[in-house]
Formats: C-alpha cells, sequence, structure tokens
C-alpha cells in the first residue's frame, strides 16, 4: 500500500464532521482529567465505556481516542504546574518540568510539552498506518498456540514493569485470569465458579472491576490524605519558536521512535517509554544547557514526544493481533469487543473502515492536541484548584453511576465497590492492580486459545511443546518469553550485578 | 523486593490471599479431576490457580527479611488497631459507610435526592468549615452530573 493510499484512507475516515466535533471534544476532556491529579487516563477511558455504551461504534471510538491522546498529555500540566503528575506517563516530566515551574518559566516548560506531544503523536499515528497493515498480515498466519504465546507475553510483562516484585505482579494477573474464569464456559456451557449465584453466571463485567479498580480504589486512596495544598503558579508566554522547536527535532525523532517501540510491546505504555527515553536523553544528551532535573529542556522533550508516540505504538498490537499494549489500550479493546468488533488480524478485513477510522483518529487528535494544548491554561489552573473535598465525592458518584449505566442493575453498583475495597487494599499493600484487570481482560483470549492450540494435538503436552517448538513464529514469541523471563529472576539479576562490578 | 518495613496488617492480607488461592486451586482441582483432559474447562484454571501458590509462597518468601510492621509481644488487640489504623484513617471508614448508604438508599429514594445527600454528607465530613457553602456546591455538582448523563449522554440514571 502506498503512502498516498494510506494517507487517503485516514482522511476518509474522517469525512463526517460529527465525528471530528466528538474527537476534539474527547482530547479537549482527556487534557483535563489527564492533568487532574487522581483522575487517570485509564480511569477516564473506563468511565467512558458505560456512558457510550449506547452510542455508534465511531462516536464512541473517536471519544476514547480522543480522551486517551488528551489525557496522555494533560498529565503534564500538573507535573510541571503542581509537581504531582497527573498521570503515570507524565513521572519523568515532572523532574524538570518542575525545576522550570520554580523558576517561574512554567509557560515556555508547558509550550515544549505541548509541541513534542503533538509531534511525537504523529510520528506514532505514522508509523502505526504504515506499521499496522504489514503486522496484521504476518499475524494472519498466527495459529491458536502463537496466540495463546502473545497473550501470556502481555501478561508477563505488565506482572513484572514497575512494580517492587515480580511475583506480586505474576500473582495479581493470575487473579485477574481466575475472575475471568467466572460465569459460564465459553465452550461447554457449564457454570464455572459461581455457586449457584444467578449474577455470577454472566461473569464478572470487567467494566465493573475496572471502575472500582481504578476510579473508586483512586478515590479512597486520595482521601487518605487531605493535608496536600495546590500550589499557584503564573503562566505567560508559552508558544516556542521555531528554532528551539528545531533544535531539538532529532532528540525528539529518536524519542518519539524509542515511543513507538515501546509501545508497541504488549504490556508497556506509555508510562515505561517515558522513563526509557528520559534515560535516553540523559545519556545521550553531553551538555544540556541546564543540567537534567534542574529544568533541562531535553527532560522535557524525551519523555514528551514518548509518551504519546507510544499511544499509536499500542494501538499496533491492539489493532492487529487484539493484544493490548497498555492499561488503556487494554480498556480501549472492551469497548471494541462491546461495540461488536474483533480487534485481531481479521480487522483490516472484516473492518476495514473501523480500523482506518481509528488510525486517523490518531492522527487528528494530535492535531486538536495543538490547538488545545495551548489554551485554556489559566483556566487550568484553577481546575487543579478544586479541593480534594468536592473533587473525590464526586468521582465516588461518577463511579456509582459509571457501574450502574452498563446493566442498569444495582448489584452491579455492590460488586464495583467490592472491587474498589479489594483496590485500595492492593494498592496500600503495594500489589498491582494493573495486571488484575488484564488478566480479566486476557482471560478469554489466553484460555480459549490455550484450548485450541492443545485440541489440535489431541490433548497431548508434549506434542504441544514440539509445536512451540517447531513452528517458527512460536518458536520466536517463546525465545522472547524465556527471555523475558530470564531476565527478571533473581539469578539473572546477581549475574549482571557481578558483571558491572567486575 | 528489597527488604523494607511491612506495612501493618501486610503479612496478614497476603496470607489472606493464600487462603483465597488454596480455595481456588481446591475448586479448580475438583474440577479438572471431573474431566482430566487439557482442553477441559478445568485444566487452564488448574494451572492458574498453580500459579497464583507458586507467587504466594514468592511473596512470603520475598516478605521473610522484611522488617515487622509490628513489633513482637504486641497483644492480638493492640495488632488489630495498628491494621485498622493504617487501613483506614482519618475519615475512610466514614466515607465508605457513606458509599454503602448510599447504593442501598438509591434505589429506594431515588438518584436526585440519594445523590445530593451523599455530596453534601461527605463534602461536610471531609471539610467541617464549610456547611453552608457544600449545600450550594453539592447542588451544582448534582445538576452537572445530571445533564451530562441525562441529556448529553442519555444514559438511565439508577
Amino acid at each position: 500500500m502506498g503512502f498516498y493510499e494510506i494517507l487517503s484512507n485516514m482522511f476518509s475516515a474522517l469525512a463526517d464532521p460529527m465525528l471530528l466535533l466528538y474527537l476534539a471534544a474527547g482530547v479537549f476532556l482527556g487534557i483535563y482529567i489527564g492533568a487532574i491529579p487522581g483522575l487517570s487516563v485509564t480511569m477516564a477511558v473506563s468511565l467512558l465505556i458505560s456512558f457510550t455504551y449506547s452510542w455508534d461504534v465511531l462516536p464512541a471510538m473517536a471519544a476514547m481516542v480522543g480522551v486517551q491522546i488528551g489525557g496522555v498529555y494533560g498529565g503534564s500540566r500538573s507535573a510541571i504546574l503542581l509537581n504531582i503528575p497527573g498521570a503515570p506517563a507524565a513521572v519523568a516530566t515532572a523532574l524538570d518540568g518542575y525545576p522550570l515551574a520554580q523558576k517561574g518559566e512554567a509557560g515556555k516548560a508547558i509550550g515544549v510539552t505541548v509541541t513534542q506531544s503533538v509531534l511525537g503523536g504523529v510520528i506514532g499515528a505514522l508509523v502505526l498506518a504504515v506499521g499496522a497493515p504489514v503486522i496484521a498480515n504476518f499475524a494472519l498466519s498466527f495459529a491458536p498456540r502463537d496466540y495463546f504465546l502473545l497473550a501470556l507475553m502481555g501478561l508477563m510483562l505488565v506482572g513484572s514493569l514497575g512494580n517492587e516484585s515480580a511475583s506480586r505482579g505474576i500473582f495479581a494477573a493470575a487473579l485477574g485470569l481466575f475472575v475471568g474464569f467466572i460465569g459460564l464456559d465459553m465452550v461447554t456451557g457449564q457454570q464455572r465458579f459461581t455457586f449457584g449465584n444467578v449474577y455470577l453466571m454472566g461473569g464478572v463485567n470487567y467494566v465493573v472491576v475496572m471502575i472500582g479498580l481504578f476510579g473508586m480504589s483512586e478515590a479512597l486512596l486520595q482521601l487518605r490524605d487531605l493535608t496536600t495544598q495546590p500550589v499557584k503558579q503564573d503562566v505567560g508566554k508559552i508558544i516556542p519558536g521555531w528554532k528551539s522547536i528545531l533544535k531539538y527535532i532529532p532528540l525528539s525523532l529518536r524519542t518519539s521512535l524509542i515511543g513507538v517501540i515501546v509501545g508497541a510491546l504488549p504490556g508497556t505504555g506509555g508510562d515505561i517509554a517515558a522513563l526509557i527515553s528520559y534515560d535516553h536523553a540523559k545519556r545521550t544528551v553531553k551538555n544540556p544547557e541546564v543540567p537534567f532535573g534542574q529544568g533541562a529542556i531535553e527532560g522535557l522533550v524525551a519523555p514528551e514526544s514518548a509518551n504519546n508516540a507510544a499511544i499509536g505504538g499500542a494501538y499496533i498490537p491492539m489493532l492487529t493481533l487484539g493484544i493490548p499494549g497498555d492499561a488503556v489500550t487494554a480498556i480501549v479493546i472492551g469497548a471494541m469487543y462491546i461495540h461488536g468488533l474483533k480487534p485481531g488480524p481479521m480487522l483490516m478485513v472484516e473492518s476495514a473502515d473501523v480500523f482506518w477510522f481509528l488510525v486517523g483518529a490518531v492522527l487528528f487528535g494530535n492535531v486538536f492536541l495543538l490547538i488545545f494544548g495551548f489554551t485554556g491554561i489559566k483556566l487550568f489552573a484553577k481546575i487543579v484548584e478544586v479541593p480534594k473535598y468536592i473533587l473525590m465525592p464526586t468521582i465516588i458518584i461518577l463511579s456509582v453511576v459509571g457501574a450502574y449505566t452498563i446493566n442498569n442493575s444495582i448489584m452491579d453498583i455492590y460488586w464495583m465497590m467490592g472491587f474498589g475495597i479489594l483496590g485500595y487494599i492492593l494498592k496500600i499493600y503495594k500489589v498491582p492492580v494493573g495486571p488484575v484487570i488484564l488478566g480479566v481482560i486476557l482471560s478469554s483470549l489466553i484460555e480459549q486459545n490455550f484450548r485450541r492450540g492443545i485440541s489440535t494435538t489431541g490433548n497431548n503436552l508434549f506434542r504441544f511443546i514440539e509445536d512451540l517448538v517447531s513452528h517458527p513464529i512460536s518458536l520466536v514469541l517463546l525465545v522472547v518469553i524465556l527471555f523475558m523471563a530470564l531476565s527478571q529472576s533473581s539469578l539473572w539479576k546477581k549475574i549482571r550485578k557481578k558483571k558491572d562490578v567486575a | 523486593m528489597k527488604p523494607r518495613k511491612l506495612y501493618p496488617g501486610e503479612l496478614a492480607f497476603i496470607i489472606f490471599l493464600g487462603i483465597i488461592s488454596i480455595l481456588a486451586f481446591i475448586l479448580s482441582l475438583q474440577m479438572f479431576l471431573k474431566d482430566p483432559s487439557l482442553s477441559s474447562q478445568g485444566a487452564f484454571p488448574l494451572l492458574t490457580t498453580s500459579v497464583m501458590l507458586l507467587m504466594e509462597l514468592l511473596m512470603l518468601w520475598e516478605m521473610r527479611k522484611c522488617e515487622r510492621a509490628v513489633e513482637k509481644g504486641t497483644s492480638l488487640s493492640g495488632k488489630l488497631t495498628e491494621v485498622v489504623h493504617t487501613l483506614f484513617p482519618g475519615k475512610i471508614p466514614l466515607i465508605m459507610a457513606y458509599v454503602l448508604i448510599y447504593a442501598i438508599l438509591l434505589p429506594i429514594v431515588g438518584f436526585i435526592p440519594a445523590t445530593y445527600v451523599f455530596l453534601w454528607g461527605s463534602m461536610v465530613t471531609l471539610n467541617r468549615s464549610k456547611i453552608l457553602q457544600s449545600l450550594l456546591i453539592s447542588g451544582g455538582v448534582l445538576v452537572f452530573i445530571y445533564v451530562i448523563f441525562q441529556f448529553i449522554f442519555k444514559v438511565i440514571l439508577p
């Protein structure tokens, strides 16, 4: 497919002005949601699923993509102004953004983050447009066992990254898988772990789990400390000159590519992309004007271009393989299933319009980001000052309404509350909740493909293993998984340490 | 996991997760034994719960070097108080109770009154100095939520 054809596909998908409006509204909302500490993009998108339940596919997806793009950028605003990253992807942004704000240069910092986010986002969208069809084509030759391995890979990465111990992450993922088993078995139709309960027969709705784990529990967690007071900031001139944008182009190209690749790996998203890029900038930029950590512009360029590029990256495995690239895309996959779409290699064949619409939405979302990113900064400074005693009860109400609207069932509210309290306790005791939700969502994909894969071998485990090592695609995936498992083991870390010392 | 000081109740919670894992494992095993083939409905749950058990053991193993949160010899009631303080400090238990009452009241008195009372009650609980102001703010928030969801998103409210 030629470049011109790709471009025209993306543009034609967005010819409807109403859809553009939904996308724009999503970006706008996303910026504010992402910017308010305690309101995460994951939470926003999961709440959005329940509210867009009855909408048509395209407006719902437009709003969701918009919120995601706006939200990932929005997190940087509170990182700069308050030193509170509004989203995990903005953790690295705070390292140099806040020192700039302390010097009264918050406006400059915000200007850099907007332009870099847009640049990264556009690069991500282009890579998505070019790369996704190739990968989807390739993925058509995937057997069930390969999907099983891919889903396993997704689970493994999330289970072990960014947590204090791999065992806790993997436990959380397994717990999520188990929750996903509850209900009627898809193959035999028999009840599993329902204890005869009618409500459980339909399975635990993962949107309910999501709202509980991310919305309700986060609100409760924020209420533990009511004393943190917002700091007031002045924001003046924000639009950076062409010279300063061009100056950082080489770095932003490198970090955008890092962002796309990290985003495309199953289980890793903008937060990790941002941290890796920050580290990359720190190692490769020898003489920054200001040292890193004290307000280096490079320290903003790298994470901000990377985390928005990671969105396009994360959509590659999501649209072509049906594997989430991070927690947010996991939720978007959930939304696609709700609307009767099947993310995977057949998506481009069966629903090509939706596929290209999503690619176009990622691209145009960034155009809206460029417009909205420079506006409303003064108003924003006011919104982040909304005290917790008003914000948190409001979030709780939003969670309740969100849980209820899925099936109009009061029972769902109780389940949401139960998962909210569980998530709250898990977070306090440092058991990550992200893997739980990924487990719930990947549960049926991983199990069905395992069962399909093994039944083609006549339920023979040895032949299944033989299949895994004798087919090239399976073998490559298996080696990657083994390498991931090995590199996270304590033995490997010990060897690395010894090498470093030597 | 780097050895750090455990939070009060952390060990108990991890053990609780272990008990859940054992129960889940037994249920999966029973299901698997009914149809002991690898593509049966019990096979994958059995595998998953085995991983849960294994990770549970690993978590406990990793915690062995960590400093205990509560000193040895503390009475059971002392331990319990500390756990409750860690998990539910300040006004958290009150807010949780409000949410529960809200969920119970919702189908009885309807969305608007229940939500208004919940919002006002929790705002006043969290900030006692703003009783009258909270009356207005919770009204504003309610109108905002109602308008957005009822008229823009067109969802059915409880």
